[in-house]
């Protein structure tokens, strides 16, 4: 049975955020907005190192 | 016709093949690489060291040429990234080659692989995390892993590197751009797609070293493959046309028979890679198989994928064969073969171009490329005779 692919690994990002808040214990604010902006900023190194493999 | 008119009907010849339907007439695409640089009179070094030569040479080939697509430059490593981040992997033409040699690949012997047989645990528990901390710093001279000394070299490769990127990523948005409001062409790919077991020949365990691995450790190689596949399909997905008109382009390199044997590709290969494909189908994005070498041993696989889901492109297949099997789901493009446009005359062009049409063209289906990616040995000449023929035999 071919497991399903897309429930694998975390692509998109080389730290996950439940990884990253070891580094910042309390949030007072809005947690979904440091996630979203952390992931998105995270996106980079991820497509770099993958670019890197695939494309130079 | 102003160029905006041109685009469009360009881009309906184009896409009315890509899904396997009849156009005024058949589609020209050739994958243009270092022969556009011999066509503008530069260097391959210039070329292939500054991407601004390479785009300006594309540009003048869409102009001069009557051509639908083409790919935004197929001079695909810019070796000025390359250098910066120190990877030893390519010959950089001007830097390890002669000014007018093309980048070349340098595979190390099975022994030296950047990736070793007994580290397949790490690749399969985080791919990205062992392509980072263990992987970039092998393969680069400037990149050190964690824990050692860090250097000024290394901090630079990093940032010079990622920086790099960005900046050749944003520039080649604007190369797609300048296509269609300068030449009325289209830009005949965007992202791409290659098998995992591929990558891991490719740049991870080398040839050689695969082989070995699908002997020897078979279920490691299958559960890295799987383990890669999910980064795999992002990397195309994020790629792809947001409008959906172009296809993923999908290099296939050493994953046919005999390159490894049936079995590992009944059960390794093909189960990696049409899922993906599937997934992608899904959503909308066609994926152009470019099928390098020979894979006819494997078309009737690629008929169990939807149909419409993908176009399958001929480099030293039997078209003909593949145009039987095949021709009823997919379109086809390529087929010429390029030794033909490096040694052949124009007449002999015409006469192979002529062949291809009648054979695999008439209904439709069908675009006009050489077999393989055409370099600087491809007479200008030869080129001409393709597109001009195709021009004139090929309206429907």
């Amino acid at each position: 049975m071919q497991k399903d692919f897309l429930a694998l690994g975390h692509p998109g990002v080389c730290m996950t955020w439940e990884e990253a808040k070891a580094y910042f214990p309390v949030v007072q604010g809005d947690e979904r907005l440091i996630r979203e902006i952390w992931e998105r900023i995270e996106y980079w190194p991820w497509l770099f190192i993958w670019h890197i493999l695939l494309s130079f | 016709m102003t160029q905006e008119e041109r685009y469009q009907a360009r881009l309906k010849r184009y896409t009315t093949a890509l899904r396997n339907g009849k156009p005024d007439m058949v589609p020209i695409r050739p994958f243009v690489a270092e022969f556009v640089a011999k066509y503008a009179g530069v260097s391959i070094q210039a070329a292939t060291h500054d991407y601004r030569v390479a785009f300006e040479a594309c540009l003048r080939c869409a102009e001069d040429f009557d051509w639908d697509a083409v790919v935004p430059n197929m001079i695909y490593v810019w070796t000025g990234l390359v250098q910066a981040v120190g990877l030893k992997y390519y010959g950089i033409p001007g830097l390890d080659l002669p000014e007018n040699v093309a980048f070349q690949y340098k595979e190390p012997p099975e022994e030296y692989a950047f990736m070793r047989p007994d580290e397949y645990d790490l690749l399969i528990a985080d791919p990205t995390d062992y392509l980072l901390n263990v992987w970039l710093p092998r393969v680069s001279n400037f990149i050190k892993p964690p824990l050692e000394k860090v250097t000024v070299e290394h901090n630079l490769a990093l940032l010079k590197g990622g920086m790099a990127m960005m900046e050749y990523f944003n520039a080649l948005g604007g190369l797609v751009q300048e296509l269609r409001t300068r030449c009325g062409t289209v830009a005949a790919i965007s992202g791409m797609l290659k098998a995992p077991l591929d990558i891991l020949a490719d740049k991870l365990r080398g040839y050689y070293g695969l082989v070995s691995d699908l002997h020897a450790r078979p279920e490691k190689v299958l559960a890295a493959c799987e383990a890669l596949m999910p980064h795999l399909f992002r990397i195309a997905l994020d790629g792809a046309d947001p409008a959906k008109n172009v296809p993923i382009a999908f290099w296939m390199h050493r994953g046919c028979v005999p390159f490894i044997n049936p079995e590992h590709f009944r059960k390794i290969y093909w189960p990696t890679v049409k899922p993906i494909v599937e997934e992608l189908w899904k959503r909308g994005h066609q994926v152009l198989f470019y099928a390098e070498g020979n894979w006819d041993y494997h078309l009737e696989a690629f008929r169990e994928l939807p149909p419409g889901s993908i176009v399958y492109h001929v480099d030293k297949g039997d078209i003909f064969r593949i145009h039987r099997v095949l021709g009823d789901r997919f379109c086809l493009s390529g087929g010429l073969p390029n030794d033909l446009l490096a040694l052949g005359t124009p007449e002999e062009v015409r006469a192979y171009c002529k062949r291809l049409i009648d054979g695999v063209a008439r209904d439709g289906g069908y675009i006009m490329d050489a077999g393989a990616i055409i370099q600087d040995d491809a007479k200008i000449e030869n080129v001409r005779a393709m597109t001009e023929f195709t021009r004139e035999y090929g309206q429907y």
